[in-house]
């Protein structure tokens, strides 16, 4: 039965060409938009968590409050680094100090973050695992190391940050202090993070000799301990080690998954925006099938007469023209991913191109297939008002109208 | 001839009442979320500009960083500014005044409340007045710096929120800058900008005896006098400091931008943000007009017999695409009138709930304009989306189609 059902639609389908087409491509349209978008926001998201969720779940941040950095208007010192250190719960922990400082090669300029970090293997390890880089050129820092930097992706490419690249063992400067590049890190996937230098603290310190304050700290948590609670009581502890009043704390503590939930958060509100925006077309294009579809009722009156006076059910009438407008979804749906594929891989590479790796599009499986399932009902529920209208024809009257 | 056009169109429009209301749905529901869009960006894109446009468009600006750095003004500079730049630039042909500012961010603590926050310097003497002209500050309570102050600071329009240290700030409030009194003589009139609003400003010597600061600025604000050429200021300043400074060209570490320039970078990446939303939006306008396309062309194919009857009797041909042509036109003007009117309410109402909940002062930026241009819109995609069903209709041989 069904198979004659759709046959049936099928045919009067493809008796229609064009306007077939015309639908199909109404609603391809918004379907390829919903794909492309919804691609490129999974594959951000994937980039995040598998950056620094994996890595950095059981990681907390102590930030100076303000966030800025500069002026020395928070000191993080070297006692309350072993503060952090010294808490049951933490079973490593790191500071780093950075600042925007000018660099020039070659005679010219940039203004990267210049990064100081420890250099026993250990807090090396934590920097990476928190940007989630390895080194690509070179070695990392280690201890001992002063006037040496290690510098990120994007120094290793001409005409990038610099006209011509720079190669190991050769010299930056830094306020007029010489630094021997000795190493390059792999790409972190976004083009800021991927200019940073990084140095030892020894060479931190003598590059600037004010900037005594850690401008973060890192800690990792025990296994078995959440580090949003213990981000919440070490707030507490650490505002009393430094005699400072509630509200008159100078920093903040975070958990890592804690700004990752806010950063996913700000990113889903942009996706719905965005996504809002574009399934306006699908609504316009839903309008398009159920206009086709009214027309296809109209011209096919006579026809539904003779399908009715020959015992066809409502039922029956109007579950034909339903599949009919469900395989105008359908195809317009199918049609639509395609493109939408072609359009975010496309789009994908020329981000790469520009150094954000990290908006490169992913394709999961469900997202094809809510994207197919979501313009086939598009489809079925343009058909419904027209195939109630037929299913609803009195079969006299159908077979007399012209 | 025109009016039987339109007559005879209006009858063809009323006899599938209910189909040709689908197809200007379509249209309406496009123009109506592009007209919102339009008004939204615009008006959101205005507010943003407005919070850095704070100079007025006579003013250069001079930076002692090569680039632009993460973080405050300061942050990244090798070689600062120094005072004695000033004179040299005010002697300059086409200098109107020029002043020196120090901005730092500083520990701020009031009702034991402690907030770090930007802290600026107000010039001292004769150009306090210009300086505030062009910056076009005034005071809300109290009264603005005036040389010889000391002690004593102004802040800027936020500090009236009573909420923001917990408890009201007044005029002759104490509160604590870096663990240093300071009395507040005055809070600045709300800019709409959330630097100058969030600033707190002091005099000169006050900051740099505080910061223990010699001659070194932050930035120099240069004023030129009315209708002097702005870039050959530039490149006159820019000669000087490169001498001043002993670097060859192209390889400055400083940078001298005029508030032109400033706001170009800026506008243009609103502008790219902006563009993105209207192609997103566009695309429901396009699936509209492929409505129009579609409905024509039925409607084509529904009146092959009396497009026949027609050429029978004498109609040509291009008088029976100017009926098709205007019956497309007009689906897309109607359909596009009614969408604009209702983008024009949902810009308005999605404005004034913005400003609310956010605090923002954004007024939709539709114009006579904007509207003029998506009635026009809609009409070409009427128009452009019928010309093939009309070009059809138009050719169809008469025998045939009166056959059909």
């Amino acid at each position: 039965m069904i198979k004659d059902y759709l046959k049936y639609a099928w045919n009067n389908i493809m008796q229609r060409k064009v306007r077939t087409f015309l639908n199909i491509l109404s609603i391809l349209i918004g379907i390829a938009a919903v794909f492309a978008l919804v691609s490129f926001s999974e594959g951000l998201e994937w980039y995040v968590q598998d950056n620094f969720e994996k890595l950095g779940g059981d990681k907390v941040i102590v930030f100076q409050k303000g966030g800025i950095g500069e002026d020395n208007n928070v000191m993080i010192s070297d006692q309350d680094f072993n503060f952090l250190k010294k808490q049951n719960d933490i079973i490593e922990a790191t500071g780093f100090k950075f600042k925007s400082a000018e660099i020039t090669f070659k005679k010219e300029r940039e203004i990267p973050w210049i990064i100081g970090l420890e250099t026993a293997p250990e807090d090396v390890r934590m920097l990476e695992d928190m940007s989630g880089i390895e080194i690509m050129e070179g070695r990392a820092l280690k201890e001992g190391d002063k006037l040496n930097v290690v510098l990120g992706y994007r120094y290793t490419k001409s005409n990038d940050i610099f006209k011509k690249r720079i190669k190991l063992n050769d010299n930056i400067e830094i306020g007029n202090i010489s630094l021997d590049v000795i190493g390059f890190y792999d790409k972190v996937g976004n083009p800021d993070d991927d200019r940073n230098v990084y140095v030892s603290m020894d060479g931190y310190e003598s590059l600037f000799p004010d900037d005594e304050s850690y401008t973060q700290l890192i800690g990792q948590v025990a296994p078995r301990v959440d580090p949003g609670a213990f981000a919440e009581k070490f707030e507490e502890k650490f505002r009393k080690f430094r005699n400072q009043k509630e509200g008159q704390e100078d920093f903040t503590v975070d958990s890592v998954e804690d700004l990752m939930e806010t950063f996913n958060n700000i990113l889903g509100i942009l996706q719905g925006v965005l996504m809002g925006i574009v399934l306006i077309s699908v609504l316009v294009a839903t309008v398009n099938i159920m206009n086709t579809m009214f027309t296809a009722v109209l011209e096919r009156t006579q026809e539904i007469g003779v399908m009715k006076a020959i015992g066809a059910e409502n039922n029956t009438i109007m579950l034909v023209f339903l599949i009919e407008s469900s395989i105008i979804g359908f195809m317009g749906s199918a049609a639509g991913v395609l493109i939408g594929w072609m359009l975010a891989s496309m789009g994908g590479s020329v981000l790469v191109a520009l150094n954000y790796d990290m908006l490169k599009p992913i394709f999961p499986f469900w997202l094809i297939a809510s994207c197919l399932i979501a313009g086939t009902l598009v489809g079925t529920v343009a058909g419904l008002m027209p195939a109630r209208r037929a299913s609803l024809l009195k079969p006299v009257d159908s077979l007399r109208y012209e | 001839m025109l009016k039987d056009d339109i007559s005879f169109v209006w009858k063809n429009f009323k006899s599938r009442k209910l189909r040709s209301y689908l197809t200007m749905l379509g249209i309406v529901i496009g123009v109506a979320a592009i007209v919102a869009l339009i008004g939204l960006g615009d008006g959101l894109r205005a507010g943003i500009t407005a919070q850095f446009n704070l100079l007025g468009p006579n003013t250069i600006t001079i930076s002692g960083t090569s680039g632009q750095a993460n973080g405050p003004p300061g942050a990244g500079v090798v070689t600062p500014l120094r005072d004695k730049y000033i004179d040299r630039i005010s002697a300059m042909n086409g200098v109107e005044w020029v002043v020196g500012r120090n901005i730092k961010t500083a520990r701020i603590m009031y009702n034991d409340q402690l907030q770090i926050k930007y802290l600026g310097t107000y010039p001292d003497g004769e150009f306090r007045k210009d300086f505030y002209e062009a910056l076009n500050l005034d005071v809300e309570k109290g009264r603005m710096l005036q040389d010889g102050d000391v002690g004593k600071v102004v802040l800027g329009s936020n500090y009236l929120d009573k909420e923001k240290f917990g408890k009201e700030i007044r005029v002759g409030s104490n509160i604590l800058v870096n663990d240093k009194k300071f009395q507040v003589v005055g809070f600045l009139k709300k800019k709409g900008s959330f630097i100058t609003d969030d600033t707190i400003g002091m005099n000169p010597d006050d900051l740099r005896d505080m910061y223990d600061l010699d001659d070194e600025l932050e930035a120099i604000v240069v004023n030129a006098k009315e209708g002097y050429n702005l870039n050959t200021l530039e490149a006159a300043i820019e000669r000087y400091l490169r001498k001043e400074r002993d670097v060859k060209e192209g390889e400055e570490d400083f940078s001298v931008e005029t508030a032109a320039a400033r706001l170009e970078s800026m506008e243009s990446t609103l502008l790219a943000v902006q563009i993105f939303v209207y192609i997103v939006a566009g695309i429901s306008l396009l699936v509209g007009g492929i409505g129009i396309g579609n409905s024509m062309y039925t409607s084509v194919i529904e009146r092959t017999k009396q497009i026949g009857i027609m050429k029978a009797i004498g109609a040509r041909n291009s008088q029976i695409f100017k009926l098709f042509f205007i019956e497309s036109g007009m689906l897309g003007l109607i359909g596009g009138g009614i969408g604009a009117f209702i983008g024009f309410l949902m810009a308005l109402a999605a404005t004034s709930i913005m400003n609310n909940f956010l605090g923002l002062e954004v007024s939709s930026g539709l114009t006579i304009a904007h509207i003029l241009g998506a009635l026009l819109f809609s009409f070409s995609i009427g128009v452009i989306s019928g010309f093939a069903p009309a070009y059809l209709a138009a050719k169809l041989h008469p025998v045939e189609a009166m056959r059909d």
